[in-house]
This record gives structure tokens, sequence and C-alpha cells, in this order.
């Protein structure tokens, strides 16, 4: 299945894209996306969750799925959701 | 003076006599009103009757500053004008950045009231201990960029630091702006058309130049605290690379963004003008105000199409909200040549954009037509027209720019034909960009603010943004709570007059223990978060006696929202379907005034609130005014 993901402020810099889709060969939680994406972009992604196991998401970080806030990281995804990373950091 | 931090003077100029006083500040002033906002409506109740007109020459501009400036404290690179709004008809403050605020207090002043109307244009020279009110004639009519030029170069320094109004100003504008020239950008403050009551008397500029240092209590704890907080804000997520124009692109997704006159908050061309997009493409510098670590302070210049070379400070997203996505334009070239002309011009872009965006939706519906415009299709969208209209608005060109300078209460008012329904305000002042009803406490929080349609007065969205919208947008539960202590947040905050942008660490909700530590490094004076919430208090309650003593109560907090937010949900997006039923508002408000401690039935504060926070001098006022009995 095929998931698009979309990055946001500083995980764009960190990513070095926008947004990118991702082939996974089975269906995957949200908080299991995280993972990949960690082992994917490394330390400094990693260090933008408070608990690098991607179970709980801390601090400032949003993310959207289908555009609605997603609290819930064992929500499984489907073929064609789109994944947000972003902050809802203060300022502005 | 026990307190350090402060330079323990108070300046009152008389533009009339051209008379200088310089008189201390006194501990009891400090200890029950901290300084900045606080300070200021203390010394706006003392000196200034109720229910003048914010034209006559009795009413005054106080420039102030609280106990930080000129420290190192994060985020003290600010000022704060006070004065009555011609705008909103109310005690009205504009906080603005840069470097003039640390200037005067190291001119060694805390405050500076100006009283009277002189006879022709004047500019004042604050240099240290010396102060002049000078001829002005030449620069009326001057830019405020112009202006700058000018006075540094007749005073021969350009370490002055100068605020000063432009043509807008000049033209009585209501929603004028102060603007503080640092090229090649410039700071302001924007809102509330204070600028207009200083061009009413006929005070085009004020320039400050100080040598004093500013004395803190412990120098140590101050510089670990700023290595602290600047450790923090290398890692803050977006201020520092893209600015507040940061926000813009996550707000649009959480369908907030205030688009096309509110008739919906998702922008389609909101990707064309979102952080990420504008400033890896046209900034050309990073700057910073005073005592800033974070810099979030961003120069763009533009690079193609009609409005290349133009060079603008930001654009803000509070910018990009009401010149861009309110009018339907997402090209930046348009937005930035509007933005920039605002600045030179002495206009504040959120009033500017929202108005236009008013009149486009009245042009669009035919309530105003072709001839009324003069030949200019005033449609969403269309960049000329936005570009257009800030002129004409700037010079009150023609019967529509006339109008519209006016702000958009009393411009819907003249039109009339429903346009009160989409005339985007709460209290006269137009609504800043955050969603009243994307975010619900946002209704409740401009509604009971003093100012109206600010994003500073409460700041329910550092708190709401990161719940899900059956929280944010669907429920009342507990927003009378985020609004009340966000409320007494922003006295803290706009007393010791810190940046906005540093809430987040010196705490998101209520008045905390790092405010607390703050005014210990810099005074030397312990306080405790009980005494900074009661101080806080005293301060929201003082502002709503100044308001209340010009006669507004309960009914103008009910009046507040314009209808499209209690009636009109949004009709697409992420927050599809929220707004703000009467009902709930209801709700809402009547919790915040429990909160409060104001009259359910008048919105007067009680007796009781006004003599438990020491305010018995306006419990003897109201009395002899028949307020209370």
């Amino acid at each position: 299945m095929k998931v698009i993901v979309e990055y946001l402020l500083r995980f764009r810099e960190i990513v070095g894209k926008e947004s990118e889709v991702l082939s996974l060969d089975k269906e995957v939680t949200i908080g299991q996306l995280l993972r990949i994406l960690q082992e994917r972009y490394g330390e400094q992604f990693k260090e933008e969750f408070y608990n690098p196991s991607g179970d709980q998401v801390g601090g400032n970080i949003l993310i959207l799925l289908n555009g609605k806030t997603a609290t819930n990281l064992n929500i499984r995804l489907k073929d064609g959701d789109r994944v947000t990373l972003t902050y809802v950091a203060f300022g502005g | 003076m026990v307190f350090k931090g402060y330079a323990g003077q108070i300046l009152k100029i008389d533009l009339l006599t051209k008379g200088v006083v310089k008189e201390a500040l006194t501990d009891s002033l400090i200890k029950g009103y901290i300084g900045g906002l606080g300070l200021a409506a203390k010394l706006y109740y003392d000196l200034v009757p109720p229910r003048i007109d914010p034209y006559d020459p009795a009413n005054i501009v106080i420039f102030t500053t609280g106990p930080v400036q000129g420290t190192l404290i994060p985020g003290s690179g600010r000022g704060l004008f006070i004065s009555k709004s011609p705008l909103t008809g109310r005690f009205f403050n504009s906080n603005l950045g840069g470097f003039i605020g640390p200037e005067l207090k190291r001119a060694g002043y805390d405050a500076v009231v100006i009283s009277g109307r002189a006879e022709k244009p004047v500019y004042i020279v604050i240099d240290d201990g010396s102060v002049e009110v000078r001829d002005a004639s030449h620069l009326w009519g001057k830019t405020t960029y112009e202006t700058h030029k000018v006075i540094t170069e007749e005073l021969g320094d350009p370490k002055f630091q100068v605020v000063c109004i432009g043509p807008a100003a000049e033209n009585l504008v209501r929603f004028s702006a102060i603007i503080h020239p640092t090229p090649p950008e410039c700071h302001a403050a924007g809102r509330g058309g204070i600028a207009s009551v200083m061009a009413s008397k006929n005070l085009k500029a004020i320039a400050v130049r100080g040598g004093k240092e500013v004395e803190v209590a412990d120098r140590d704890g101050v510089i670990s605290f700023f290595k602290e907080i600047a450790e923090k804000c290398r890692k803050h997520p977006f201020l520092p690379t893209y600015g507040t124009p940061g926000v813009l692109g996550t707000i649009n997704k959480l369908g907030g963004l205030g688009t096309r006159n509110w008739q919906t908050e998702v922008f389609e061309g909101a990707d064309k003008i979102r952080g990420e997009t504008i400033m890896p493409k046209y900034k050309i510098a990073d700057k910073a105000c005073a005592s800033c670590p974070m810099g979030c302070v961003k120069v763009t210049k533009v690079t193609e199409g009609k409005w290349a070379g133009t060079v603008v400070k930001g654009p803000e997203y509070e910018t990009l909200y009401a010149l861009g996505s309110m009018t339907g334009v997402d090209d930046f070239g348009a937005i930035a040549r509007a933005s920039r002309l605002c600045d030179e011009y002495g206009l504040d872009t959120i009033s500017a954009g929202v108005v236009i965006a008013f009149a486009m939706e009245a042009f669009e519906r035919g309530i105003i037509s072709k001839e009324e415009t003069e030949g200019l299709e005033l449609r969403f969208g269309n960049g000329d027209a936005l570009v257009e209209m800030v002129e004409r608005i700037a010079f009150r060109k023609g019967w529509l720019g006339n109008l519209l300078a006016e702000g958009v209460a009393r411009a819907s008012q003249v039109i009339g034909c429903g346009s009160q329904y989409f005339a985007m305000h709460f209290k006269g002042l137009e609504l800043a960009g955050h969603s009243p009803r994307a975010v619900k406490a946002w209704t409740l929080g401009y509604s009971v603010g003093w100012r109206g349609g600010s994003h500073h007065d409460a700041r329910p969205h550092d708190i709401e943004y990161a719940n899900p919208v059956e929280v944010r947008a669907f429920s009342t539960e507990g927003k009378a709570e985020i609004i009340y202590d966000t409320v007494l947040r922003v006295m803290i905050e706009e007393s010791l007059i810190t940046c906005r942008m540093y809430g987040g660490y010196y705490g998101v909700r209520t008045p905390s223990e790092t405010h607390a530590k703050i005014l210990k490094m810099v005074t030397g004076v312990e306080w405790n978060v009980e005494e900074l919430v009661k101080t806080a208090r005293r301060i929201r309650t003082l502002i709503r006696c100044l308001e209340v003593r010009d006669g507004f109560d309960i009914k103008d907090d009910l009046n507040a929202p314009p209808p499209r937010i209690l009636y009109e949900p949004i009709p697409e997006g992420t927050s599809k379907g929220a707004y703000t039923s009467p009902k709930e508002f209801m709700i809402m408000l009547k919790r915040f005034y429990e909160l409060a401690g104001w009259d359910l039935k008048t919105g007067i504060p009680k007796l009781e609130v006004l003599k438990e926070l020491n305010l018995d001098y306006v419990v003897e006022d109201f009395k002899k005014l028949g307020i209370l009995k």
C-alpha cells in the first residue's frame, strides 16, 4: 500500500523534501510509520520526538492524518492516506 | 528606590507649552503595577478624564518600558504605546519590537507621557538627560523611512532610535501605525491607530539616544538565563528559520486560516505564501530585536514580476493572512508591495487587509458598484487592486478610500445593505489571523479583550492548536478558564514587556515561576506566583474599569462577535461545520465573568473584587460617578 507523508517546517529541513510517497509491504499504524521514518532519517529526525520508540509523541509535534489531528498512534493507516508531520509551537 | 532594572523616572511632556517635567517612579507603583501595561494603565487612569474623544488634546500618549528593557532578558527588545484608540474609542496598547524601548530605558526613563497639542508639527528628541521639542514642519507629509533618514541626519548620529508616523496618520486614518524604521526593515506599534493620536497632537516622531547602563540585581543569573533560553531558541522548529510565516501552512491545514473575508478558512493559495515557500525563495536577511536569541525577524526581497525589487520586513504571519488569504491574493509580490506601502505610509497591515477584504466582498455581492470603486475591479485575488486600495486608504483618496480609512465597523455602518454581517471586527478592531470558529475559545477571548480583535489580549491558540478538532472547535468546556489564565499571563508579559514569541518558554498558560524568576533576577525583589496572579488581576481589572468609566459594559461584550462567527459554519476543511452559537458564547462569557469577578448583569467588576485588589481609589471614583452605589 502507499502512504503520502508530508513534511512541514523543521521536518522539511531534516528530510530535505516537502513530501514523499512511501510504498509499504503491509498495513502499519501511525506509530509504526514514525519508526520507519526514524530509521530512514536518522538521529536528527529521532531527536524531534521525545520518545524515540515512536509509541508516543510529546512536545510540540503535531501529526495530521488526512488533515485531522491524530492523537492516537495506534490508528491503522489505509492505502492513500496522507500523514502530515508539523508542529504546534507557539508564535505568530 | 529598592528595585533594580528600572530607570526610576517618568518624563512628562506637554506639547502645547513645551513644558518638560521629570517625576520619580515610586516603589508602590512598581509593586502594584510592575511597569509597561500595568504602569501605563495606572498613569492613564490618573491623568485622563473619562469619556474624552481620542483626538481631544487631553488624551495622552504614553510610551513605556518595563523592568526588563535594556537587560539581557531574552525578548526584552520591546516598547509599548498606550492611548485611547480612535478606532475603538477605548483604552488601547500597542507593542513594538526593535531597539527603541531599551534605548529609552538607557536614556534614563521608564515612561514618557505626552499630553496637549503642539501648534505646529514637532518631534521630540530625548538624548539622555536632555529633552527637546523641535520643529517638524519639514517632515510633515514624509513617509516613515524618509522621516527616519532626515531625523538621523539632522541629529548626526545613526544611533538615535526613531519612532514616527507617516502620511496615513497625518490623514487621520483610524488604523494608522507607529513605525520604528531600522532599515532595511522596520517594526510597528501597529494596532488601534495610536499614530493618529500622535498626528492629532502634531507629533511626527520621537528620537531617543541613551548612554546609561541598566543595572540588574543578579547579573550572573541573567547571563546564565540568556544562555539557557538561547539554547532552547536554537531548537525552535520554525521561528529562527521561517519567522512567524512558519505557522501559516499548519493553520491552513487545521482549517483556521481566515480566507476571503472569513467566507472560508482554507486558502487554496496557502502553499504559495507559507514560510516554507517564501523564505527559501525571497529571504535576504535574518534579523533580531535587542536581546533576542530567537531572531524571528526576516527581510525579503521580491525577485520577479511587477513588484520585483520590493524589500519588506517579513511579511509577518498576520500580514500574510490579512493582505494575503483574506483578500484571496496568493501573489507574494503584491502582498510584499502592499505590506511595504503600509510600512512607508504607516498603516496597520491587519486592519488594512481586513477592511480591503470587506470591500472586496461588498463589491462581489454588488453592494459597492464599479462606479464607487472608480473603475477598480475590487475582486478577491486581484493583487493590483489590493496595492491600489492601500494607497487610496492611506491618502483617503476617493469615496471608498476615505470611507475604508474609518475602519470596517464605521465603513459597514455607512454602506449598510446588510454589510455589517460580514464586517469582521470585535469592538471596532479588525480581526487578527486566529480563528474564533476553528478555535472556539477565541470567540470569547476577542469578546472580553479590552481591544477586541487583537490576538494578544488572550492567547488560547498557543494551547488549543495542539488539540483535536472536537476539542478546539466543537466544545465550550474549559474555554473560559483558558482565556482567563492566558489573559493573566498577558498582563504579566505586557507589564514586564517580554515578547510573546517567548511565551512558551516563560509560561504558556498562566503567570509562572519563570516570570517570577525574571522579576527577581532583574529587580532584586522577591516575587511569587501568587503575587503575580494578584497583580495580573489588578491590572486587568483596572483596564476593565477604564472601559467601564468610558461607558462600556456587558452589552459591548455581548455585541462583540461578528454575526458570521455566530451563525455561519466553516464550509470546508478540517474544521468544517465549526461556529460559535450565541448559546455557546453565553456559556463561555458567563463563566469568564465568574472567574474575573465581574457582575453577571452589568459586566462591571464587583465591589469586593475592587477592594481585594487594592483598587479603593476606583471604588471612590465609581461611587462619585454613580457607577457603584
